[in-house]
């Protein structure tokens, strides 16, 4: 492996025996924009925290930009711009108190892009934190992450509890950052459209794993999904066995059946093992193929 | 950093002042008319009902390059902030009071801040590393807290002890207070976790996760927790 973040079969639990990441493996390379997605509770949090040395790993390693968060979290702090999913900040402070206090920490502090964000979400200097609307608190907390140019942003669902306006003009920023600075961005969110919109890359994560890894012109082209009558084939088996097959899962009177494959080659695939002619197979949208990966409890898992 | 960091736990120097004013004010008053238990008894209520008791670190500084340290010893000195300049108020003013026994009436006071300020630091000193204390710890040191108070508002306004005995308890604290400060010191790592580092063992009867309570006591677990 070899990148700017590096994460090697981390396993991490809050509750004995029900690890929330089970050797979960993957690097970011430098200037890459990659999407952490999952459902609630598989641990986007967790390994985002602990890339920052707000966790520690029971086992399996991190690094970042070669160090390691345990040993030396402040060299690492230095070089991250960090929004968390919950950022609080200090309420009784005006924005300028906090900027005087960012400035202190980070000397690469950007003025001109400090400006530029606050004219851009109408907030002064002197507002009180305390003050803000979310939308505005969220932004200040961009401000806070971007402005000193950071080799490494991380996002933890930023736009989570924003109204469509805010979001959007939140990931604006977001991507005015990344095409000044070329800088390397791990986010996190629930909002297929926020990653299509600003990921190049997406890491699926399902049941303590990481289910997919892929670029997103991959993800569209490359995986499709077949529905297959039940009655066609009563035992999912027969289903999963097949070359490319993911995932199969009930969905009223069909199986949805998620492959690694391009729709005409998965068809006769399908006529081949299940005997039917013309299977509706489709590719799918990021929302989509999300639902189809990670989805409903009546779904058979292909281990 | 310290400084800025405390800064942030005060930002408004006006309104820290008034309040300051208006309980300097009132404590004095009280102290004056002999009541010094009352006084240090409401100082001490006023600490304990308060979030400064209780509070720790924040996820806003433990995310920033902020060595651990440097966050301990700012929220230290900002809660002692909040309570030495009231109990030094009260000391000021025990020379004009109606007490009789000055000397050993001062003498308590000091030992009551000294009990307050190891109350303190035992707030950081357990779990060093997690970003927040335990629930039940900060209970534990509260509870204990308000008993100290209370004996001490005895001690000071109907039974003073010799005074031997008082700058003896002076002596035990301050070194309490020394080891314990060196103690959780030492121990600050550099950047402050945000759960337990060790996952919880599951509380079967309630369905949720509590913390391992017998760490080095496998069997214990084993007959117990069905680990």
């Amino acid at each position: 492996m070899s990148g700017i973040l590096e994460f090697d079969n981390i396993v991490r639990a809050y509750v004995k025996a029900k690890p929330v990441l089970n050797g979960v493996s993957f690097s970011v390379a430098e200037g890459e924009v990659v999407g952490l997605l999952g459902r609630n509770g598989t641990g986007k949090t967790t390994l985002i925290q602990i890339t920052m040395g707000l966790l520690f790993p029971q086992s399996g390693t991190v690094r970042v930009f070669g160090l390691s968060p345990a040993t030396d979290p402040v060299a690492i702090k230095k070089r991250i711009g960090y929004v968390a999913e919950d950022q609080v900040l200090p309420g009784a402070s005006s924005i300028a108190e906090l900027v005087s206090f960012h400035k202190y920490l980070f000397p690469r502090w950007d003025d001109e892009l400090e400006r530029r964000i606050l004219d851009r979400f109408r907030l002064s200097p002197k507002d009180k934190i305390m003050r803000l609307s979310k939308g505005q608190a969220r932004a200040i907390a961009l401000l806070c992450a971007v402005c000193h140019r950071p080799e490494l942003l991380i996002l933890d669902e930023p736009a989570a509890g924003l109204d469509p306006a805010a979001r959007r003009e939140f990931l604006e920023v977001a991507i005015q950052f990344l095409n000044r600075e070329g800088a390397t961005i791990l986010f996190s969110s629930h909002y297929m459209n926020d990653v299509e919109r600003i990921g190049g890359r997406a890491v699926i994560l399902d049941e303590g794993k990481v289910r997919l890894d892929s670029s997103l012109d991959s993800l569209r082209e490359d995986y499709c999904v077949a529905l297959v009558p039940i009655e066609a084939a009563p035992n999912p088996e027969t289903l999963t066995h097949i070359t490319g097959c993911l995932r199969a899962r009930s969905v009223s009177r069909d199986w949805h059946v998620l492959f690694h494959g391009n729709p005409d080659d998965v068809q006769k695939l399908l006529a081949q093992s299940v005997g039917i002619n013309g299977i509706r197979c489709d590719r799918m949208t990021l929302e989509e193929l999300f639902v189809e990966l990670t989805g409903n409890e009546q779904a058979q898992v292909l281990s | 950093m310290i400084y800025r960091l405390i800064k942030f736990e005060y930002p408004s120097w006006k309104g820290v002042a008034i309040f300051y004013a208006v309980v300097l004010g009132c404590l004095f008053s009280a102290t004056l008319f002999a009541h010094i238990g009352t006084s240090v008894t409401v100082v001490a209520l006023l600490f304990l009902l308060g979030t400064r008791a209780v509070g720790r670190n924040t996820m806003f500084e433990a995310a920033l390059p902020i060595p651990g340290r440097d966050i301990f010893c700012a929220r230290l000195l900002a809660n002692l902030l909040s309570i030495w300049p009231l109990f030094l108020a009260i000391i000021t003013a025990i020379p004009f009071s109606r007490t009789e026994t000055k000397a050993q009436t001062t003498a308590a006071v000091i030992e009551a801040l000294l009990v307050i300020t190891f109350g303190m630091i035992a707030v950081y000193s357990f779990r060093v590393e997690e970003l927040k204390a335990p629930r039940w710890w900060k209970q534990i040191i509260g509870w204990i807290g308000m008993i100290a108070v209370s004996v001490l508002f005895i001690q000071i306004d109907f039974d003073p002890i010799p005074l031997f005995l008082t700058i003896s308890a002076i002596g035990i604290c301050v070194l309490a207070c020394m080891a314990l400060f060196w103690k959780t010191w030492n121990s600050t790592p550099q950047s402050f976790q945000r759960g337990p580092t060790e996952p919880a063992l599951r509380d079967l009867a309630l369905e949720r996760s509590v913390y391992p309570r017998s760490r080095g006591c496998p069997s214990y677990e084993r007959s117990f927790l069905h680990k």
